[in-house]
């Protein structure tokens, strides 16, 4: 269940800037807002912030699908 | 020559990039001291230093202005930084893109409102006892998204509304004692939230085509307007608010 939701996040952080942007500079409240293990709130913090920092804007809908999966993989 | 601002202190939230950097440098050429006050820390500092380049003088303060513990420390250095305020401007906000209302999740509401809505009701709150001795210009920024049907971004949209209504109610109240406070509405601005939110660089020139005027805003369109309201040639003018929608879309 929360490793569909870190996913989630994930997913949504390369599909949608301002989600993006919340996760980035408002991390702890993305964490204390979803369900997710102590885990999975690491690899968010530690694994897929710094790599959503380095993302273009926007990541192009023909991107989404290759960036999503990249970072899943990176955060497993 | 004095600017329109000369020896003004200012808060700008969001202030890292986009319109609140515009803002932070053009109020600095006019003479403002500025407090550029964001959670993008980076950024924040290369606007601290246009600020300076400019002529004026200007401090980062890193600050999520949901929490209020923050908020407070922020207007507290800039007073003792600077030793007063005179200028608010509310302009930190998230857009965040959502499905339908039914399937928004409170997550996505939750950010929304948090920054949009209750950042800009603790920063208006916390800055007012320091404006109060001189009285002063508090400047929110909404959106065409709060003055009508929200579908692709739904707290948002509630988000851009609530913040109208917010600075009716601060004009209301704080006016009678020197406070001014007012809004600006802005249509599509090209800044990296707008290209970033419109989901894609086809869709962002797609609606950049619709707009009358034919062009998209910028963020010193935005700024200018920010200036008039904060300095005393709209001494006249509060609880107002501004449509700044390069004649809005077609």
């Amino acid at each position: 269940m929360s490793q569909e939701a870190l996913r989630a996040i994930i997913d949504q952080s390369v599909a949608d800037y301002g989600f993006r942007l919340a996760v980035m500079w408002g991390t702890d409240d993305v964490i204390a807002g979803s369900d997710l293990t102590d885990d999975e709130a690491r690899a968010l913090r530690d694994v897929v912030v710094p790599e959503l920092k380095l993302l273009p804007d926007p990541v192009e809908p023909a991107d989404h699908a290759s960036v999503q999966e990249r970072l899943a993989n990176l955060a497993s | 020559m004095a600017g329109r601002l000369q020896d003004k202190v200012a808060i700008i939230t969001g202030g890292a990039t986009g319109i609140g950097r515009a803002a932070s440098v053009l109020f600095a050429r006019e003479g403002a001291r500025i407090v550029v006050a964001d959670r993008n820390a980076p950024e924040a500092e290369r606007t601290v230093a246009m600020v300076r380049d400019a002529g004026s003088d200007a401090c980062f303060v890193e600050v999520d202005v949901s929490k209020a513990a923050q908020v407070r420390a922020m207007v507290e250095q800039a007073v003792e930084r600077f030793g007063r305020l005179d200028v608010l401007v509310n302009n930190a906000g998230v857009m965040i893109r959502t499905p339908p209302l039914a399937e928004v999740s409170e997550l996505e509401w939750d950010l929304t409102m948090n920054t949009n809505l209750r950042g800009v009701f603790l920063c208006t709150k916390y800055a007012i006892p320091a404006m109060l001795p001189g009285g002063g210009a508090i400047v929110n920024v909404s959106s065409g998204a709060g003055t009508g049907p929200s579908p692709t971004a739904v707290p948002y949209g509630v988000s851009k509304a609530g913040v109208i209504q917010l600075t009716m109610t601060t004009s209301r109240q704080y006016a009678p004692q020197g406070i001014r406070c007012n809004v600006i509405v802005p249509g599509l601005i090209d800044t990296p939230q707008s290209r970033g939110s419109t989901g894609s660089t086809e869709e962002f020139e797609r609606s950049t085509a619709r707009i009358a005027l034919g062009r998209v805003g910028t963020p010193q369109d935005i700024a200018n307007l920010m200036l008039f309201l904060a300095c005393e040639e709209s001494s006249y003018i509060s609880g107002s608010a501004f449509n700044i929608n390069g004649g809005g879309s077609a």
